[in-house]
């Protein structure tokens, strides 16, 4: 391997989540670009970012059998006195 | 504020609280930021706030567990081998299904890893947010994002590594 293209590689290797998330100029977008087109270890490495990133965003929903604890949380900062200064309705404890 | 609620809720989980105790983490978070709520500007600051609250408390939490739940010791060593603590040929046929899978290798992560997973990939932070919430520089967030997801990758290698169908 040539210098270039090491330095490249290495470039790659750290820089592939700025790729995938498109946080890169231009330049040094198709600088890995091409490395990843032609590199045995960069080009599947982008491919599995590419998927993991999809798939991680899809585990955002939360899985429907959890509890929602949002209305017990209000009640509780509601009956809080302390609360910004709101009149108790009930304790706080 | 319920859609917050159940929001933070989630995130405490995936930091590896069980039920009850994230429930009260995040009752906890919210009754504080119920007090300060005065001394934020905007909307997004308050945020930020939130979610680095909920996670001091959830860190405050596990580390309270850690003997039995978190391997802290060294982040570093435990990230090496959180490939090592993938499912198992038996395991994997017991958990098929690539989302399993996915939260198992993001549970192995360790903390200062999760995190900043959790936050931009899952919830879907932007890289400025998140970074504020954890109080890192940018390129020391993204740093460590990146570690993050090349240690998810290798932990899924037999999920994510297959040749594009077509
Ligand atoms: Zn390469």
């Amino acid at each position: 391997m040539q210098l270039r293209e090491r330095l490249d590689h290495r470039f790659a290797q750290q820089h592939m989540s700025d790729l995938v998330d498109g946080t890169l100029s231009a330049r040094r977008r198709r600088r890995i670009e091409r490395h990843a087109d032609v590199c045995p270890e960069c080009r599947p490495l982008r491919r599995a970012l590419v998927r993991l990133v999809g798939e991680l965003s899809k585990l955002r929903d939360p899985p429907p059998a959890q509890p929602t604890i949002a209305p017990t949380v209000v009640e509780r900062v509601r009956g809080c006195p302390e609360a910004a200064g709101a009149r108790p309705k009930r304790s706080c404890s | 504020m319920r859609l917050h609620a159940d929001r933070l809720y989630a995130v405490v989980i995936r930091f590896g609280a069980p039920g009850g105790e994230a429930e009260e983490i995040v009752q906890e978070t919210f009754v504080r930021a119920w007090r300060a709520i005065g001394r934020f500007k905007g909307e997004s600051q308050f945020f930020t706030w939130l979610y680095r609250i909920a996670i001091n408390e959830a860190k405050r939490h596990m580390t309270r567990r850690a003997a039995q739940l978190e391997r802290v010791a060294s982040d570093d060593m435990a990230l090496e081998s959180i490939g090592d603590r993938a499912p198992s040929p038996q395991l994997r046929a017991e958990h098929q299904d690539l989302r399993a899978a996915l939260e198992r290798a993001v549970r192995a992560l360790p903390m200062d890893y999760r995190i900043p997973l959790v936050l931009r990939d899952i919830e879907g932070l932007s890289t400025a947010q998140a970074a504020a919430v954890m109080q890192l520089r940018e390129p020391a967030f993204k740093s460590r994002l990146h570690r993050a997801r090349l240690a998810v990758r290798e932990a899924m290698e037999d999920y994510l590594d297959v040749e594009d169908q077509a």
